[in-house]
């Protein structure tokens, strides 16, 4: 058999193989619209959608209020609105104004995707799962069933939120006994219970693994056409294998 | 066990709707303020205990000055405030980071952030001024502390400036002067407000301010000091039936500053019954052309300038003529030694001199000066002596008529002496 003749008679396209994929990844790498179409429950894929987004989104500007909040108490001694000027205003337009937005966007962005999205999505998808029974949405928090690592990956992201809740009850009391930062003290339990669960969660294959690790999956998949090796394990996912699954 | 299609519709739905309620839930419960600018950044998660959101009174928003970045250079399509203002940043720079969160408040404040470099050198600041040159405790314990009076004098002499003004009220600058005034000091400016309203004001000034020590007049509250001798030879002085005080000749309507016309003076003055001012000239003029004590102080009304604004140069023209130069020299230029200064028109001054009782006044038979006449010249006057016995003779023969032989007083350009023998029989004159 020739390989024109094989191409047709298996309806082979060079599109179908090269592009599709890639166009699919990448409306599932913003959207998650392959669980509405396969799952067809406009609730299911919503709560996945905005638990998926919330980790990732809190996840991604974690990383850079983390990394430009060294720029920025470098530059200034002190986190602040106004940004001296170091040598001329277009040099510190250049160099203080991009870590400032960085720090003022990711901040305020982790504040959106964390509190808005992830917590709520996740406070829904348990719901779900224990009070109207959707088994599926079960799997999706404990795709292996309940192992302890599995649990005490959920208590850690638990923990996580509840962390970043209590920061403003901790603030007014740091605040009353004199602290120096008060905001950034109360939120150093979040950022230490949160950056725990994070390589706990990674370490362990948890939460954090699955929803990152899919988008770095479905990110593979847009570049290279292909899911990486390490990350393989979660096309057998019951959600994230969903977007990843291809033919 | 599967679940129906309508198990799994209403399902999806409760879930939807669960996400948008826990979705508020969390807004609310965490974040009640996020998206609703200052009122709700600072009700939120950024507490301040600088700042009263009701009390920012020009447009606002938390990104105006915690911006993420220059507008044209990061986010040019966003036509949102997202940016810091140029000029904030400069005024930052210059006067401190107050600026940041306080706008400034009026044009008090606007008016010291302002001054140039000369002006601040004025008063011995060679940079601009900051915000804690005034509000000196605010960093200490003190943020929401008006500065009180002593801050101004820092920089301000208040004596220097306010040197009449009483005392009492020269120490509360902030009366007229803060941002909040009792009374604004513009309101005392020149041709701002009416003689009238400046009275009202200063009475509401002193109540305000409960100064025990009230000036009988309004006006003596900052002009304690007479401006000139004008007004010592008026003020207080008994006219018709009152006693005379600022407002009778700076009327209450008009403007603050406003100076009385001639028509104020003749108001009162009848120059047809003052001496001397019987000439049509006299009528056309100021007053205050001769009577100057009220244009410029430590300046008497008649003398200086007085009668020398027309007839200064008349010294000159009389010294020419005759023995007048040799006497007004004499006589330090005092008209008066001769013609009296009691005539009530220029004639009568003129002619008053026309006796040779005034001659011998201070001169005797011999045409020598009396001791007692000696008293009072002016130093350096070449003394006259007599002419002896000869004198006499002449004086004699004359029954006592100086002017027979010296008569060249009204003749110009004679010597300033005139030795004039009698005719001879048969001589011509």
């Amino acid at each position: 058999m020739s390989l024109e003749k094989a191409r047709v008679e298996t309806r082979y396209s060079w599109a179908r193989e090269h592009i599709v994929p890639r166009v699919k990844a990448l409306i599932d790498l913003v959207l998650n619209i392959s669980v509405l179409l396969n799952r067809k429950d406009f609730g299911e894929w919503l709560a996945t959608w905005m638990l998926y987004l919330g980790i990732v989104g809190a996840t991604l500007t974690a990383i850079i209020v983390g990394a430009t909040r060294g720029v920025i108490l470098a530059a200034n001694t002190v986190l602040r609105p106004h940004a001296l000027p170091i040598i001329s205003p277009e040099l510190e337009r250049f160099f203080i104004s991009w870590p400032q937005l960085a720090i003022g966007m990711g901040f305020h962005a982790h504040i959106i995707t964390g509190l808005y999205f992830a917590a709520p999505a996740y406070t829904v998808i348990a719901i779900g799962a224990y009070i109207l029974r959707d088994r599926w949405l079960e799997k999706v928090l404990f795709p292996r069933g309940y192992l302890g690592r599995d649990l005490l990956d959920h208590l850690l992201f638990i923990a996580t939120l509840v962390s970043a809740g209590i920061a403003g009850l901790l603030g007014e009391y740091i605040k009353a006994g004199g602290g120096l930062a008060p905001g950034f003290q109360a939120l150093a339990p979040h950022i230490a219970i949160s950056m725990l669960w994070l390589i706990y969660s990674l370490a362990y294959r948890g939460l954090a693994y699955r929803i990152v690790g899919g988008a770095l999956a479905l990110l593979s998949r847009i570049l290279f056409n292909s899911v990486p090796e390490a990350l393989s394990d979660l096309e057998k996912d019951p959600w994230i294998g969903i977007m990843l699954r291809w033919r | 066990m599967t679940d129906s299609a309508a198990v799994r519709a209403a399902r999806s739905v409760v879930l939807a709707a669960l996400f948008a309620v826990f979705m508020l839930a969390y807004f609310r419960g965490a974040m009640p303020s996020y998206f609703h600018s200052l009122s709700l950044c600072a009700g939120g998660c950024h507490t301040t205990r600088v700042l009263t959101p009701k009390n920012i009174t020009h447009p606002f928003w938390c990104a105006g000055c915690h911006g993420f970045g220059v507008k044209s250079n990061i986010i040019p399509w966003l036509n949102i405030p997202l940016y810091r203002d140029h000029r904030l940043e400069v005024m930052v720079e210059e006067h401190g980071e107050c600026l940041m969160c306080h706008p400034v408040p009026d044009r008090f404040h606007e008016a010291h952030l302002e001054a140039n470099a000369s002006a601040l050198a004025k008063v011995g600041l060679f940079r601009p001024i900051q915000c804690i040159d005034c509000h000196t405790r605010a960093y200490h314990g003190g943020h929401t502390v008006t500065p009180g009076n002593k801050v101004c004098l820092k920089c301000h002499d208040a004596a220097k400036i306010h040197g009449e003004m009483v005392k009492t009220l020269r120490a509360d600058c902030l009366a007229c002067h803060g941002g909040k005034p009792i009374v604004p000091a513009s309101y005392f400016k020149p041709k701002k407000s009416s003689y009238d309203a400046v009275a009202s004001a200063v009475d509401l000034l002193l109540d305000t301010l409960g100064v025990t020590y009230k000036p009988s007049d309004p006006c003596l509250a900052c002009h304690t000091v007479p401006g000139n001798p004008g007004h010592l030879k008026h003020y207080l002085k008994w006219w018709r039936d009152h006693n005379i005080t600022c407002l009778d000749c700076h009327h209450p309507v008009e403007p603050h500053g406003w100076l009385p016309p001639v028509s104020e003076c003749r108001a009162c003055h009848n120059l047809t019954k003052i001496p001397f001012h019987e000439k049509e000239q006299h009528l056309l003029y100021n007053c205050s052309r001769c009577h100057r004590g009220f244009r410029y102080a430590n300046m008497t009304l008649t003398p200086a300038p007085g009668c020398t604004t027309c007839h200064g140069k008349t010294y000159i023209s009389i010294a020419l003529v005759g023995l007048h130069y040799s006497h007004l020299e004499a006589y330090n230029y005092n008209c008066t030694v001769c013609h009296s200064a009691k005539a009530k028109t220029h004639e009568k001054f003129i002619t008053s001199a026309n006796t040779t009782k005034l001659c011998k006044q201070c001169h005797n038979d011999y045409g020598a000066l009396k001791p007692e006449a000696v008293k009072g010249l002016a130093p350096g006057v070449g003394f006259v002596t007599g002419f002896g016995f000869a004198h006499k003779e002449f004086v004699v023969r004359n029954r006592g008529n100086c002017f027979a032989c010296h008569y060249g007083w009204f003749i110009r350009l004679k010597p300033k002496l005139v030795y004039v023998y009698p005719p001879m029989r048969g001589e011509k004159r």
